[in-house]
């Protein structure tokens, strides 16, 4: 856990059983994030990028066939991978506990990406802002998040400029950041409300209580990552009571 | 020269790799110079602007952030009472609706041969001029019905400007499109209503759906996911189950409790089969059926002769033996779904949504369910849907000519039993009917040249009617047709309002207000609407004497202060369900428009139970088992010789009785030789039928369940595939009898076996560049064949799987 005790520690909770892998969260966090969008050729080599991208596993064999779904982002690991490897320190973990990517900085090594368990960090290949966009498209882009050059990777921030309007806003109101002040642009989404964000450590927070459910899990935490998204497993008819 | 920290690195990444990588290391210093290039997108001042979302009849209520005047996000109104806050993907990737580089900018006048694409720019009052001219001249000569409206949806204010158009005109050609609906034809013949059946999904226990797309579209996705989790977990230690019943592992089935794979296009059966358990083991309500149901015992008519009720006839003819070899589902499953359904109730039996020629006996079946178990105006059963919040534009005056017009019949084709007020799921009968006549065609938001399985027939139509124009907002394939092309503006850019969607017992109405200029010269349908009525003038410009869209938004709310219960949406309503607030008491009309544009709508009456007199219309006042209605249809159609030939597709001789109960018969086309799988098409949440295959962010998002973005894909069990020798990602051939495509096999075991299905809504040869060319359009290998009930296309075919 951070060491800073005073600070939020921002974290999310997915409820799977809600969660119907709709991927709305996919297209409003590319929409907040000026995150480009890639072309046929482009998502046949791998090379979309998708801050939060929805992973649908199919399991079993027919006729006794399960399709999970798991949105998957950044896990804001406290323990993070990915930060021990830079060589140029360009992605840390700020004092709020989010993995940040400081873009100038990056050298485009990849070695976070590669060292990233959960494979969430994206490489620019193209000069999407250059080009791609046509200049109609431009219009809806969000002047809060910097536009990311070719060569650097890029990762979900948990809407990191969200946080720092919050924090303008709370400095303004002379009071400290409190759990319920921001939402990421993919919580805010979710029509089926199965994500939850918050203070993990404000034992009031909506997201602390339900980290607290024996259905939360979080994703290979076997390997000591620490991380700050916590899942819920899908919940299972009873036949005997019939609830 | 300065060199930085940064500049230093790169430069001995560039040279080593250089040295390592050959071509690579070029490739990799153009990657590292460009990052030198910081690029700022424009700041400014910050608003937020609530409204609806119209892409789908769902309403969710929309927040649009504006940066100055560009909109850069659409996030959902957390005060809307029933999508409180969430939004779908389709309407978070509306801006790239929006800023499309591909939209329709200017009206557009052919100057080529037809579908050649040389077009010449309009102004507006060329444009009208040119529509009004001809409008005139046809009038004048030939009558008012040579004009026919085509709509291509039915939600918001333009259908009802269009139709009122038409009357004003002096037209009874309003054709309004439908992929069709059997489950509001089964309201039609059981309950008496004409209407879209609503469903108190959030107070059910247990929901049999029969291949209803709940989470991928239907009705608006936000309300159906919010209901289906609170159906699981809204009362502490109960869980309600969601059983799906379908050919194919849709993201439904994936989120249901249960999925159980049936032969396509056997709803029927298998919902008749549960019925048979229901009855033989006593499990129905008995006093439901006694006191509000209507052919449920057998009786005898006028002339004597025993009359089967559905009680005899569901014992004798579906018994879970026979019903387990139709379905593919055993005996032991039928008999458990039959328990479940009526021990752990409220239980609730929809579906199915169409597709196969028996959709809507299937319906007619299912529904059965819900009337077996009493679950008709009963908490998380059945419902009738609200009656609309605002009342009607008053009245129009027609002239002389157009009551003329008006008292020439409407010219249908015959060959459906039941079409619904005029919408038509079978375009190309009814144009072709039409085309002798018609002299005029406008059509709105309706591509029939993509969507419909007889576009060719639909073609040859079109081109003996001598004016085409199209309100749409891209130059989709039928536009493309077309001889006057008119820009339409998106729901972000125009005023609308929007009533309870489909499905939800909810009294509510949803206002959109235009958050952007409209992109280019690109005007609403309805103000497109108000201007040609202008140009007109007459009677036809007295029936429209508002002089803008928000004049019209503003006389329906007028209509609304003084009629509807309820009130604007409450403030913080995020948490409070389906209460609506009692109505304040407003200053002035302006501070109830201004409450309404900063709150985004109204909520009025919450949903009603028992009110049986709403309910059950029919001669009998009953649920009937044995519709009269179904009666009264064939018998005034039996004269009409199309009908004679299609009643003989059913299953029993038009003259049986037991045609009037809900029965199951054989989809078709049944098995042709050389062609042994059966292809079923589905919609996906991304895309539609097809209208939202423009926008990258949802080409993206197609299909994470086998993988594929910006494509089509073929989903083949693995058994069916080893049998063809095709792996999975090989190029198939998918042929039918009348048409092939060609697209990659995805293997994957959430199909049932010898059956293949794709996704509809890829392959568009127009629209735009995101669009053309990208996946096939399967909808080239349907045929001809109809439910001869509602007229509605058969999504099925027989194909055969050939390697590419």
């Amino acid at each position: 856990m951070s060491a800073d005790k005073t600070q939020p520690l921002w974290g999310m909770v997915i409820d799977l059983d809600r969660c119907t892998g709709c991927q709305a969260c996919v297209v409003a966090c590319k929409q907040e994030n000026n995150v480009p969008f890639s072309s046929r050729e482009e998502a046949a080599y791998g090379r979309e990028i998708s801050w939060i991208r929805v992973m649908a596993v199919t399991e079993g064999e027919f006729p006794k066939v399960k399709i999970r779904y798991m949105p998957l982002l950044c896990q804001q690991c406290d323990a993070p991978p990915c930060t021990r490897v830079c060589p140029t320190r360009a992605t840390y973990k700020n004092p709020q506990g989010i993995v940040g990517q400081i873009y100038p900085r990056c050298i485009g090594c990849r070695y976070c990406a590669n060292a990233c368990p959960y494979q969430v960090k994206y490489f620019n290949w193209y000069n999407w802002s250059h080009f791609r966009w046509p200049a109609e498209m431009r219009e809806s882009l969000n002047p809060d998040v910097s536009l990311r050059p070719k060569g650097v990777i890029e990762k979900c921030t948990f809407c990191h400029h969200r946080l720092q309007h919050a924090r303008e806003q709370a400095a303004i109101e002379g009071r400290p950041v409190e759990s319920t002040d921001f939402v990421p642009a993919c919580v805010s989404s979710c029509p089926a409300r199965a994500m939850v964000f918050g203070d993990l450590r404000d034992p009031e927070s909506t997201v602390h209580k339900l980290a607290a459910s024996p259905r939360a899990f979080r994703m290979l935490e076997d390997l000591g990552t620490e991380p700050k998204v916590v899942y819920l497993k899908e919940g299972e008819w009873n036949a005997t009571t019939g609830g | 020269m300065e060199v930085s920290r940064r500049k230093f690195l790169q430069l001995t990444v560039v040279s080593t790799a250089g040295v390592a990588l050959g071509d690579g290391g070029t490739q990799l210093g153009n990657v590292l110079q460009a990052s030198e290039q910081e690029e700022r997108v424009p700041n400014g001042v910050e608003q937020w602007l609530r409204t609806t979302c119209t892409l789908c009849p769902g309403g969710c209520g929309a927040r649009v952030r504006l940066i100055d005047t560009r909109a850069v996000k659409l996030d959902g109104n957390p005060l809307h009472p029933v999508t409180r806050g969430g939004l779908c993907p389709v309407a978070e990737a509306a801006l790239q609706l929006v800023y499309s580089p591909d939209r329709l900018t200017e009206p557009m006048l052919r100057v080529g041969g037809r579908g050649q694409g040389e077009w010449q720019p309009l102004s507006w009052e060329r444009a009208l001029q040119i529509l009004a001219d001809g409008l005139r001249s046809h009038r004048d000569k030939e009558g008012a019905e040579t004009l026919l409206l085509v709509l291509g949806r039915s939600h918001g204010l333009a259908p009802e400007l269009l139709r009122r158009f038409a009357h004003a005109y002096g037209t009874p050609e309003v054709l309004e499109l439908t992929s069709g609906d059997p489950a509001a034809d089964a309201l039609w013949l059981t309950q008496g209503i004409r209407t879209t059946p609503a469903y108190d999904l959030e107070n059910a226990h247990y929901v049999l759906s029969f291949g209803v797309p709940l989470v991928d579209g239907w009705h608006g996705p936000v309300r159906q996911m919010l209901a289906l989790a609170e159906m699981r977990q809204a009362t502490p230690g109960h869980r309600g189950k969601l059983v799906q019943l379908e050919a194919r592992l849709s993201p439904t089935a994936a989120k249901a409790d249960e999925w159980i794979p049936l032969a396509p296009g056997t709803e029927g059966a298998l919902a008749l089969g549960i019925a048979h358990v229901l009855v033989a083991e006593g499990f129905y309500n008995p006093a439901f059926v006694a006191e509000r149901t209507f052919g449920f015992e057998d009786s005898t008519d006028a002339a004597g002769n025993r009359q089967p009720g559905f009680r005899s006839m569901v014992l004798e003819q579906y018994a879970p033996a026979r019903v387990a070899q139709i379905t593919g589902v055993s005996e032991e499953t039928i008999r458990r779904l039959a328990t479940e359904f009526a021990r752990f109730g409220p239980a609730l039996a929809i579906g199915p949504i169409g597709g196969h020629s028996n959709a809507v006996e299937s319906a007619l079946a299912v529904h059965a369910l819900n009337a077996l178990v009493g679950g008709i105006e009963s908490v998380g059963g059945v419902l009738v849907p609200p009656v609309p919040v605002f009342p009607e534009l008053p009245p129009v005056d027609p002239d002389p000519k157009a009551r003329e017009g008006l008292a020439s019949a409407q010219r249908s084709p015959g060959d459906a039993l039941l079409p619904l007020n005029g919408r038509v799921a079978n375009l190309a009968p009814w144009l072709e009917r039409l085309s002798d006549v018609t002299k005029v065609l406008l059509l709105w938001d309706a591509n029939p040249l993509f969507s419909d399985p007889e576009a060719k027939r639909c073609h040859e139509a079109l081109e003996k009617i001598p004016l085409i124009a199209t309100i749409a907002p891209f130059l989709d394939e039928t536009a493309a047709f077309a001889d006057l092309v008119l820009p339409e503006s998106t729901f972000l850019e125009s005023w609308d309002v929007l009533d309870s969607a489909p499905g939800l017992p909810d009294q509510l109405v949803g206002l959109t207000q235009p958050a952007l200029a409209a992109r280019g010269q690109a005007k609403s349908a309805g103000e497109i609407v108000l201007a040609l009525a202008r140009e007109l003038g007459g009677s036809i410009g007295a029936a429209f004497p508002w002089e803008s869209m928000e004049q019209v938004v503003r006389a329906k709310v007028d209509g609304l202060v003084r009629d509807a219960q309820g009130g604007v949406f409450p403030e913080a309503a995020a948490a409070q369900g389906n209460e609506a607030a009692a109505t304040p008491d407003y200053e002035s009309p302006d501070a109830l428009w201004q409450d309404l544009l900063n709150r985004g709508g109204w909520s009025g009456r919450p949903r009603e139970y028992g009110n049986w007199r709403r309910a059950l219309q029919t001669r009998s006042g009953k649920y009937e088992f044995s519709s009269q209605n179904l009666r009264d249809a064939i018998t005034a159609a039996v004269p009409r010789e199309p009908m004679r030939a299609l009643l003989k597709t059913f299953d029993a001789d038009f003259t049986d009785p037991r045609l009037l109960l809900p029965h199951y018969s054989t989809p078709l086309p049944e098995d042709v030789d050389g062609f042994p799988l059966r292809l079923l098409l589905f919609r996906t949440l991304a895309l539609g039928a097809g209208e939202h295959a423009n926008q990258p962010f949802l080409q993206e998002i197609v299909a994470p369940h086998v993988n594929v973005q910006w494509d089509s894909w073929a989903e083949l069990n693995p058994v069916t595939a080893a049998s063809l020798q095709i792996a999975d990602g090989d190029w198939i051939w998918l042929e039918s009898p009348h048409g092939r495509i060609r697209v990659r096999a995805k293997l994957w075991p959430g199909i049932v076996p010898g059956a293949v299905a794709l996704p509809l809504g890829q392959g568009h040869t127009a629209v735009g560049q995101y669009a053309r060319g990208t996946g096939a359009n399967p909808i080239a290998l349907l045929s001809a064949t109809r439910d001869p009930l509602s007229g509605a296309a058969v999504l099925s075919a027989r194909v055969r799987v050939t390697r590419a």
